[in-house]
Order: structure tokens, then C-alpha cells, then sequence
């Protein structure tokens, strides 16, 4: 009995004529993948992109999300007369074309110039939309229709990838896409979330430094006045040492021109200034710690680089000294709520800038503290 | 593409919380964020503690779970 068994196992099932069936088709998937080598590759082709398909049905729902937030904000703040839909779906697809730069002389003050444009006209349309809308929300509106915009840019450039990939099978432009995936759909989810944050108002994690600056001068404030557009600067006197405090003008959502302010503030105030300090959050590295303070030298801030350009060369031209203090957030934390471990960063930040004045100013003189970030629900 | 369930979207909104000062008896309070609340402004809601309508809104953010050890 044993001795048949294991004889059959041996010669196959070549008795009952299944086990030719059985060679057959693996000889058919054989000759298959030898005449047919990219046969594989078809396969895992598809398997990518039904993933990514997936993932673009997430991000449309996202960038749907957003839209609707955006018209219903409208419809709710600034109390338009006719439906504003189509005026924001136009808003959506609004473009800013960056300077050329073949020649790269002057670019900074050429996209400088562009960007102001594009700020003012996008402002000047929600305007229109939001006859009711005070002022400071009109920004913060902007801010929302800003992040509608993104979402949208995003989903479309996708979702152009996704289908050239599939048009022309070619699995080296969807093996890219979706390595990019994880953090296109992390981007597209903070957006989401930041939403909400301007929908309603509410501060920011990239807020951070306007709210460590606004803690500093609060209560100690001599004067305060608007020394470029959307930026407020305040004055306060810390033991015996003048300290102008630049800013963007709160409670709207704006990063102002905190570049423009403190270069302003420097030719107006001389040879006194004898320390320049930027706060700002910082995104972290994965395993970093939020809400972490680290201080170094330089221009902490981010964006499109006319700010930082602007500060460094004054403070290079009279020869001042640069001092920074970043917050460590995420790239989600930047743009959604302020999170708790965040917003008290705002208070050893304080602490810690007093200390430099007092060390790195001497008695008499004046330095300049410039919180960075959007002043969205910081006023 | 249409059959996608949209409950599987990645994180939940989680919505700040206002924390008030008065300015009077310096009591500290919070309640669930409402629209136009911004850092630093004064409302005239009433104190709790002393009675007095003037609390400064000293911050605003999401409170975060308390870990458990």
C-alpha cells in the first residue's frame, strides 16, 4: 500500500491524464514569461495602479472637502449676494507665473513684485465675494482660499501623472508617483485639517512665532505702529535696552513683510541696532521632538526667500548680528491648530530671548525680535 | 473609482480650546473655542469667581490627550 503511494507521488498523476492538464499550463505560463517578458511587470503595473487610484479618489475627496468649506465660509462671513461657486472656482485655478531667471540679477525684488500683485488681486477678489467681512477676515479668507487652491493644484497634478502612467503603461512614472504618494497624501490631509483653522479663525502651529513675539510685548507696549504692509512693529523697553518687536498684523491670517519691517527699522534707527532675532517654527525631522526649541545663527524664515534676502543683506551691509530660535513642528502641525505642546513653547521662547538681550545688547541699545509666521487668530 | 468609501479619510478635526483670564481676580478658565475668539482679546464674559465681565483670552489650542502609563 505505502509502496504505491509513494510511487504515484513519484510518477506524477500521469495515470489519471490531470497531471498532463497540470504540465501543460504551467508550460503555457512558462512560455508566457519567456515570449512575453514584460508580462510581470504588466502585472505589477496594475497592482499600482489600483493603489494609486485609490489614492486619488482619497485626494479628490479631500479637495472637495475643502472646496465646499471655502463656498460655505463665504456664504457665512461675508454674506455675498449671488452664489460665489463659480467666482471661487475660477479663484481655484489662479496662477502666479515666477520671474525668469536667466539672468538672475534682481530676481528677489522681481518675485517680489509678482507675488504682491498676485496677493493684492487675490484679496481684491474675495473682497468682492465678502461684502460683509471685516477687514483682518478677509486675509484669513484669502489664507482658506490659498488652501483650497493647493489642494486642488495637487489632486490635478496627480491625478496628470496617474493617467499619463496608465495611458502609456509606463511603470517607472507610476513607480515614482507612488513613492511620492505617502507624503503627497500627509500634505493633502494637513491641508484638510488647515481648513478648519481658517475657516474659523483659529491660530496655527506656524503661528508660533507671531505668538511668542505678541506674549513678549504684551502689557510692556510704548508704542505700536504699521511700518510695512500687514506687518505691526511694537515698542517696549526691557531692562534698560529699546526692543522693537516686528510682527504680521493679527487677528487675519498673514505672514505680513517682516523682511520689509526690519530692514525699514534698521535705516531708521542707525548704528543702534545691535542684535537682530527671528522666531519661527522650524519643520522637524522624524524622531525630533515638537514643540523642542533649538537656537543657532541666521534668518529663521521660511517662504519664498525675499524676507530672508532682505534681512540678511542689511544685516551684512551695518554689520549685525543675526540670532535664531526655531520651533520644532511638523509639516501637519504647521499648517493645522495649534497643538498644545506648541503654544507653550511660546513661553520658554520668551524667557529665552530676554536672556539673550540682556547678554548679547548692551544697556542703551536697541535689537530687533521679528516673530515669523501666520498671525491667524493672534491679535 | 466611485465605489470608495469616504469614512476612510486619515485624521479627525479636533476642534481648540479657549483659555481665559480675568483681569481682575486673575482666575483661569476654558470652554470650547468659538468663532471670532483670537489671543489677546479682551470679551465681556463674566468671571466666574469675582462676577466681573472683562476675561482676556490668553491662549488658544488643541488640548492633547493625556498619555497613559
Amino acid at each position: 500500500m505505502m509502496e504505491d503511494f509513494f510511487l504515484n507521488q513519484l510518477g506524477g498523476l500521469e495515470d489519471t491524464g490531470l497531471g498532463t492538464l497540470v504540465w501543460l499550463i504551467w508550460l503555457g505560463f512558462m512560455m508566457l514569461f519567456l515570449f512575453y517578458p514584460t508580462m510581470s511587470q504588466r502585472i505589477q503595473l496594475g497592482y499600482m495602479l489600483r493603489d494609486l487610484e485609490k489614492k486619488l479618489v482619497r485626494l479628490k475627496l479631500a479637495k472637495d472637502e475643502v472646496r465646499d468649506r471655502a463656498i460655505d465660509t463665504i456664504k457665512r462671513v461675508g454674506k455675498p449676494e449671488k452664489d460665489p461657486t463659480q467666482d471661487i472656482d475660477k479663484l481655484m485655478e489662479f496662477f502666479m507665473i515666477s520671474p525668469e531667471s536667466m539672468d538672475p540679477y534682481g530676481i528677489v525684488y522681481k518675485l517680489e513684485h509678482i507675488l504682491e500683485i498676485g496677493e493684492s488681486k487675490f484679496e481684491e477678489e474675495i473682497k468682492k465675494l465678502s461684502p460683509a467681512a471685516e477687514e483682518y477676515k478677509v486675509k484669513t479668507l484669502a489664507n482658506l482660499l490659498e488652501v483650497a487652491r493647493t489642494t486642488n493644484y495637487l489632486y490635478r497634478v496627480v491625478r496628470h501623472y496617474y493617467l499619463l502612467g496608465k495611458k502609456t503603461a509606463n511603470i517607472y512614472l507610476i513607480l515614482q508617483l507612488q513613492m511620492l504618494m505617502p507624503q503627497l497624501m500627509e500634505i493633502t490631509e494637513a491641508l484638510r485639517l488647515a481648513s478648519y483653522a481658517f475657516a474659523y479663525g483659529q491660530p496655527i502651529g506656524d503661528g508660533i512665532g507671531v505668538l511668542a513675539v505678541a506674549k513678549l510685548a504684551y502689557g510692556k507696549e510704548k508704542a505700536r505702529y504699521e511700518i510695512a504692509r500687514d506687518t505691526t512693529v511694537s515698542e517696549i523697553d526691557f531692562e534698560n535696552r529699546r526692543v522693537l518687536i516686528v510682527r504680521a498684523t493679527g487677528p487675519g491670517g498673514t505672514v505680513g513683510r517682516p523682511g520689509e519691517g526690519v530692514k525699514k527699522l534698521i535705516e531708521r534707527e542707525g548704528d543702534n541696532v545691535k542684535l537682530i532675532i527671528t522666531i519661527d517654527a522650524g519643520l522637524r525631522l522624524e524622531g525630533d521632538e515638537s514643540g523642542k526649541m533649538v537656537e543657532g545663527v541666521g534668518v529663521a524664515i521660511g517662504g519664498p526667500g525675499i524676507d530672508k534676502y532682505k534681512i540678511e543683506e542689511i544685516a551684512r551691509e551695518r554689520q549685525i548680528p543675526l540670532y535664531a530660535f526655531v520651533i520644532y513642528e511638523s509639516i501637519v502641525e504647521a499648517i493645522t491648530p495649534m497643538k498644545e505642546v506648541i503654544a507653550k513653547a511660546a513661553d520658554s521662547v520668551v524667557e529665552k530671548v530676554k536672556s539673550v538681550l540682556l547678554e548679547k545688547v548692551p544697556a542703551g541699545s536697541t535689537a530687533i525680535v521679528a516673530g515669523i509666521g501666520n498671525s491667524v487668530g493672534i491679535g | 473609482m466611485e465605489g470608495f468609501q469616504p469614512s476612510k479619510m486619515l485624521q479627525k478635526y479636533m476642534s481648540p480650546i479657549t483659555f481665559l483670564t480675568c483681569t481682575s481676580c486673575g482666575t483661569e478658565n476654558s470652554r470650547a473655542f468659538k468663532e471670532d475668539d483670537y489671543v489677546f482679546k479682551r470679551t465681556n464674559e463674566v468671571c466666574p469667581k469675582c462676577g466681573k465681565n472683562e476675561l482676556l483670552i490668553v491662549g488658544i489650542y488643541v488640548k492633547e490627550k493625556e498619555k497613559k502609563t
